[in-house]
């Protein structure tokens, strides 16, 4: 791990990191001018960062890759073939793209210097320049000067670059159809996804899977249209890859489960919400035995993980800081918790047990109707939470009584 | 089990049955209006009423009272709280709908972030009142008593000087000192939300012991009611006006424009409005004269700009909440069905000159189902709707 006392602080550091420190390592190491081995201690972190998603800082890289993000890959599990990029080939291929940018290269640098990539709307808006002219200078022949530090090979490089070049000409088309979605409130736009498909399909079919897992990660219901030409060969096969990755890359590392149990119990029921949908869509696609095998199995998993999570975020952010005697009550941390609990328990209901999360969310409200809770939150405080964890109704009771 | 509400067709003739935009926080409520109701019968009743938009964006609204609005959906507490404030209203204008929802938001029925906002904004309403009667003082000295060199607010003496000149003055208009007093109070009030004591961090006039129109507006947009209104539209226009010359992907089937347009008419014809409302104070002799005669005329006069505005404030706040073309694109499908429609009254107000297709619906969303406000995502828009409240307060 070297000499640097810094790393090796922080590498003890990583060893059992709760969310809190989590992201403080990462804040530091974002923070190293420059990173070195730095980037070594972030990589077994990387389930926990995928699932945490803490805000970073938009570096040029991260710009260039954002509509990639959920094919991105450890090196490791990288396979010739797969529908995935190996991380190891995202710094040569950025600075490669960056250094033919020249110019304009700065001027991004300029327009990402101290914003981060919860700042969606900047990364969309300089990426529909960006990935256009990215695509472009990916196509080119020229191999980037630093790709032997991926150990891959010149050949591995022209098939992965012109799959990316294939993905980032699309990733505006791409913002754009999920934007004419209005956040999943009108249907995906039947002709702009098939015009998509069938643009991929006509440039590089070998792309099609990839652009496949980049349609349904953002708008899982987009997996119907998809379906509609599954009587053409090509996207028949590419729909089955894009599926496979999909439920491989929740199966492993228990990413399912991290993904409930990383970050707030809002990002928890969001991340319950997400996987649900994609899981019921799944489901509605052909599928051999071991699909459905594997359907089946995230679907138990899923719903553990949201009894377990549920039931530690009941317990520890609300029910122990109502009843610790000595702390110091923080109502909109006690409404964070609760509304989290509510949304929590109706994402879960999609993986099973409604009544037992009907069952703790009512004996959660009961806790507020006693004499501890009356003693240290004022009666709206109470009503509120009562009204999150147990509807209105329960709230206006107290009010009356 | 009450019965099953029934739709019935809306076209407002007047402002007061229009209602007034109820800020509630119940996301199947959205762009309710509360106004009076009047039953004739042995004797008249009046009490108040719910117009609740047809949930499914169609035609028609419901005319509801509590227990129906509770056969279409399940209101929050603080909704069901707010209600029973408004039962309790004298009378229904959007400054008693405004200060009915303020000393609610201020007992933390909206959270805490909307409580603390309230509380400013109630201290920031208090002296603006005070500043605009101190103000409206000063002119009427100035008029009344040119050759006297006028004392500033500050002075020791300004009180009973100001008292001695309403007395002087009071026979003129065949009332007491001490009605007159309580009318310029009146007209203080009325006056205060449109801002004649000057914009945000620039108080024209006024004493700072007496009032501070610029406490707890720490977003240096106007702290009085109308002229802030007028700066959200305008920003939102000009904002909205961008985005869809940016794409003619953004827009979604001409709403944005439909909603643009009535946007930009209600802020027009409200500076028009406001601009008047000023002039009228520069006068304030005649304008005492004029509220002397009939209070209760001047003051729905003075009033028209609020009257004309209400309901816009939560269509603006929307749009500059949506950051991403995703998010404005469903703000646009939010606000659409919110754009206030204007009612005939309002083309008999006098030099306004508004135009007739302003009476008209400008857009209809109507929507198969209701999945982007109930289950999960309720609870995340009622969180959303409280931070608007903390934002309007």
């Amino acid at each position: 791990m070297g000499r640097d006392p810094q790393l090796r602080a922080l590498n003890r550091e990583i060893q059992s990191a709760d969310e809190t420190r989590i992201r403080r390592i990462v804040a530091t190491i974002d923070a190293m001018k420059r990173r070195g081995e730095a980037d070594a201690l972030i990589a077994p972190l990387r389930p926990r960062l995928n699932a945490l998603r803490p805000p970073r800082p938009l570096r040029f890289a991260r710009l260039l890759f954002a509509p990639l993000a959920p094919l991105i890959v450890p090196a490791s599990r990288w396979r010739a073939g797969q529908p995935t990029i190996p991380r190891t080939a995202i710094p040569p291929i950025a600075l490669h793209v960056q250094q033919a940018l020249g110019a304009d290269a700065a001027d991004i640098e300029g327009a990402i210097n101290g914003r981060t990539t919860e700042e969606t709307d900047l990364i969309v808006r300089l990426g529909r320049v960006m990935w256009p002219e990215a695509a472009r200078i990916l196509l080119q022949p020229a191999v980037p000067a630093t790709w032997d530090s991926t150990g891959l090979s010149e050949t591995v490089y022209a098939t992965l670059a012109k799959a990316i070049a294939a993905l980032l000409a699309e990733a505006p088309a791409l913002e754009a159809i999920f934007a004419q979605t209005a956040n999943n409130r009108l249907p995906p736009p039947r002709p702009s996804i098939e015009a998509l498909v069938g643009r991929v399909a006509a440039a590089n079919p070998a792309v099609l899977p990839m652009a496949v897992v980049l349609l349904l990660d953002r708008m899982p219901q987009a997996a119907a249209i998809v379906a509609e030409r599954m009587d053409q060969r090509p996207i028949a096969e590419a729909t089955d890859k894009a599926a496979d990755l999909l439920l491989r890359q929740l199966s492993e590392n228990d990413q399912a489960e991290q993904q409930i149990a990383a970050g707030s119990l809002a990002d928890a029921a969001e991340a319950t919400g997400r996987i649900a949908t994609l899981l019921r869509h799944l489901e509605k696609t052909e599928a051999g035995s071991s699909r459905r095998d594997m359907l089946q199995d995230l679907r138990q998993r899923l719903d553990a993980g949201c009894r377990a999570r549920f039931e530690s975020g009941l317990r520890d952010e609300l029910l122990a800081p109502l009843e610790a005697p000595s702390a110091d009550l923080c109502p909109p941390e006690l409404e964070k918790a609760a509304r989290g609990l509510r949304l929590l328990g109706t994402e879960a209901r999609k993986a099973g047990s409604g009544a037992a999360y009907d069952a703790m969310l009512e004996q959660a409200a009961g806790k507020l109707t006693g004499d501890v809770a009356a003693d240290r939150l004022t009666a709206v405080e109470r009503m509120r939470l009562i009204e999150i964890l147990a509807g209105p109704d329960a709230a206006l009771a107290l009010r009356q009584s | 089990m009450p019965p099953a509400p029934t739709l019935v067709e809306h076209h407002p003739a007047t402002f007061r049955t229009r209602g007034v935009a109820a800020p509630f926080i119940t996301p199947l409520l959205a762009g309710t209006r509360v106004r009076e109701s009047r039953h004739s019968g042995v004797e008249l009743v009046v009490s108040v009423e719910l117009v609740v938009p047809n949930p499914s964006g169609g035609r028609g609204v419901y005319i509801l009272n509590w227990q129906g609005v509770r056969s279409l959906c399940q209101p929050t507490v603080h909704d069901t709280v707010l209600f029973q404030r408004f039962s309790r209203l004298d009378t229904i204008t959007p400054a008693t709908v405004r200060d009915a929802a303020l000393a609610l938001a201020q007992e933390g029925y909206a959270g805490q972030e909307a409580a603390t906002a309230a509380r400013a904004t109630q201290l920031a309403d208090r002296d603006l009142r005070v500043q605009t009667h101190v103000l409206l003082l000063t002119r009427l000295m100035a008029q009344v008593e040119p050759k006297n060199a006028i004392p500033s607010p500050r002075a020791a003496d300004f009180d009973a000087r100001a008292s001695a000149m309403l007395h002087r003055l009071a026979p003129r208009f065949g009332t007491t000192g001490a009605q007159l007093s309580n009318t310029l109070g009146a007209m203080a009030d009325a006056y205060a939300p449109s801002g004649i004591a000057g914009p945000s961090g620039n108080p024209t006039h006024g004493n700072p012991t007496r009032g501070n129109p610029t406490r707890g507006n720490p977003t240096g947009r106007n702290a009085a009611r109308v002229p802030g209104i007028l700066e959200r539209l305008s920003d939102t226009a000009s904002e909205l006006r961008q985005w869809l010359d940016a794409s003619s992907d953004n827009d979604i089937a001409g709403l944005g424009d439909s909603v643009l347009a009535a946007m930009i008419s209600a802020r027009d014809t409200g500076e028009k409005l406001l601009d008047r409302i000023l002039r009228a104070a520069d006068d304030p002799v005649a304008s005492l004269q004029r509220w002397t005669l009939d209070l209760a005329a001047s003051q729905m006069a003075a009033m028209r700009c609020e009257w004309l505005l209400d309901g816009w404030e939560q269509l603006c706040l929307l749009w500059q909440t949506a950051a991403t073309d995703a998010t404005k694109r469903a703000a646009l499908l939010e606000i659409a069905p919110l754009v206030p429609v204007l009612p005939q009254e309002a083309l008999h107000w006098p030099d306004l000159n508004v135009p007739a297709s302003a009476m008209e619906e400008a857009c209809r969303v109507t929507s198969q189902q209701d999945i982007w406000r109930t289950g999960a995502a309720a609870f995340a828009m009622i969180e959303r709707n409280e931070k608007l409240r903390a934002m309007s307060a």
